[in-house]
């Protein structure tokens, strides 16, 4: 009993991380311009995928040398963070910028579109003649993600408890990760002015923040997260497919309301909540409960804290 | 050549005109004040001054230099701060972090620190409540702050709007004196004010503003001598 307890609090620790650095680009972007990035999801998918021809590219799989694959590990991670945040950058100035000033939903329908468009992309780009990708015969279906990691378990073959080097990955990047977004928004100058901006825009600019560098800098920070994120989490659940973005994104997007949007430790906590919940619900439950447990559970979480878990409920905002 | 000078200064809100051909001049060294009603165009003047609402036409001009296509943020730099109305300060920021964010633009550090000196010297509240977030401090606690934050930018004019409001009479006193102390220190002082009264007695010139229009203007002591004035905005 306790090693299943035990089994599903790494499980639900693993898949909470990924939850959580996902959550944390809704959860920036929405703190500084009370904006859902709804193709954020669809950006970690297709970062997924540049992970994924990289590998093809270089001819990676589990026969490649151990220093074939931590070198080709290392540059999938900077690729796909490269990538994310750009491309994150690039939505924001072609579709989300003029509408600054529009009404609410036009930004908000765009994004949607956005999501749909980035898609259809993964969806084209699923279908490249690559042996990575099936050979470019089967466009829509999930394609093998090489193990870029030796898949024996850290605790001994004889233990209960499955530990592998991935999941040591997937916590320990994450927790790094997090660490160093920490560190960037509590102390540097970008961080203050991010925060600035977040709580009055107006006033940030009256004292010479340029507010535009620091929503591209958000957009930017935010994608690049979910670019890292796709790789860890691709490397842990061995599969991408164009669609992961969408079911991920909408978890990770949940996660950020419960834990207070646009809070940034609320969407780490969020996001491990959703993790850890998750898990326990497919082991005690059943997998086929999974929606109905857990957003049940959101649910009664919002009934309580409208604002979300870390969320202010008194708008302190002037 | 006056420090800053408004010229025919158009500005509107969808279809209202809240500023229907405004001209003021401001010298260095001066205070000069802008009275009027609610709803006058006060708030509306400076933030077509800092450029947080570009005039629709007229020209705005700051040290021989016009305004009118330069960047709120980029205005900052030039040596002109607004303080806008309501204090806004960044309520989730520390009043440390909120006077950082006043020497954003600023790079020299020994300066930057004097000035800090400075703020918390004529405020020492402030320095008592240095770590405490912003938003947990008292109303003219936050004023100050507000104040303080727009002196860390080192201005050469600073526009304030209305930092009296709502503020106990002690704490206005307080106010108005270190704006009088910031005059003799050099800053150029645009000041906004509901407390015409208050404002006419510090400052060397007024003007007086109605729905978009400057109807007066002359030395502060002669405006407030107007029985005109007296009447619409002394309560007398
Ligand atoms: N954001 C806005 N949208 C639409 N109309 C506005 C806006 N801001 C101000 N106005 C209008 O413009 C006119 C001038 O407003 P402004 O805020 O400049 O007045 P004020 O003199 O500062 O008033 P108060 O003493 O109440 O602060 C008013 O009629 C006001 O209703
Ligand atoms: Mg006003």
């Amino acid at each position: 009993m306790l090693d299943t307890v035990l089994q599903q609090l790494l499980i639900g620790l693993t898949n909470g991380m990924v939850f959580a650095l996902v959550a944390l680009g809704y959860t920036m972007v929405y703190g500084i311009l009370e904006f859902i990035n709804f193709a954020h999801g669809d950006v970690f998918m297709l970062s997924a995928f540049v992970a994924l021809t990289l590998c093809g590219a270089l001819g990676l799989n589990e026969h490649s040398s151990a220093a074939a694959l931590a070198g080709g590990l290392l540059l999938c991670i900077v690729a796909s963070s490269v990538f994310g945040g750009l491309l994150n950058l690039l939505i924001d100035r072609v579709v989300y910028k003029p509408l600054r000033k529009a009404p609410k939903l036009a930004p908000l329908v765009s994004a949607i579109g956005v999501s749909f468009i980035l898609q259809n992309v993964g969806l084209f780009w699923g279908g490249m003649a690559m042996d990575v990708f099936g050979g470019g015969g089967q466009a829509a279906a999930p394609k093998a993600f090489p193990n870029l990691l030796p898949a024996t378990n850290l605790l001994g073959a004889t233990s209960k408890i499955t530990l592998q080097p991935k999941d040591v990955l997937v916590i320990g990047a994450s927790l790094v990760m997090m660490t160093a977004l920490y560190g960037i928004v509590r102390f540097t100058k970008l961080g203050k002015a991010m925060r600035a901006t977040a709580q009055d825009p107006s006033a940030a600019r009256l004292m010479g923040i340029d507010v535009d560098q620091v929503v591209a800098a958000t957009f930017l920070i935010g994608g690049a997260l979910g670019g890292f994120a796709s790789v860890i989490y691709s490397l842990y659940i061995n599969t991408v497919h164009y669609q992961m973005g969408y079911q991920n994104g909408l978890y990770a997007f949940t996660a950020a309301v419960v834990g207070g949007i646009g809070n940034i430790p609320g969407a780490v906590l969020g996001g491990l909540l959703l993790g850890l919940v998750r898990a326990f619900s497919d082991q005690f439950i059943g997998a086929q409960w999974q929606p109905a447990v857990l957003f049940g559970i959101l649910i009664v979480i919002l009934v309580f804290r409208p604002a979300g878990l870390l969320g202010s409920t008194a708008r302190e905002k002037v | 050549m006056a420090l800053l000078e408004l010229r025919d200064v158009r500005a509107k809100y969808g279809a209202i005109e809240a500023l229907k051909g405004i001209s003021l001049t401001v010298e260095a060294g001066e205070i000069v004040t802008l009275i009027g009603a609610n709803g006058a165009g006060k708030t509306t003047t400076l933030t077509s001054i800092s450029g947080l609402h570009k005039p629709s036409s007229g020209t705005v001009s700051f040290d021989g230099k016009d305004l009118t296509a330069v960047a709120p943020h980029d205005i900052v730099r030039l040596g002109l701060v607004h303080s806008p109305e309501g204090r806004r300060v960044f309520p989730r920021m520390t009043v440390a972090e909120n006077l950082e964010m006043g020497a954003y633009t600023r790079t020299d550090k020994p300066g930057i620190l004097a000035d800090f000196e400075r703020v918390y010297e004529l405020f020492p509240v402030l320095r008592e409540r240095k770590l405490q977030p912003a938003g947990t401090l008292s109303g003219g606690e936050q004023q100050m702050l507000a104040v303080g934050r727009a002196m860390m930018t080192r201005p050469k004019l600073l526009l304030l709007d209305e930092p009296s409001l709502g503020l106990a009479p002690l704490i206005v006193a307080r106010i108005f004196q270190v704006i009088q102390t910031l005059n003799q220190q050099g800053v150029t002082i645009l000041l906004v004010e509901q407390n015409a009264r208050m404002a006419l007695k510090i400052a060397h010139r007024a003007y007086v503003l109605e729905t978009g229009e400057v109807t007066m203007a002359g030395a502060a002591a002669d405006v407030l001598a107007d029985p005109r004035v007296a009447a619409a905005y002394l309560g007398e």
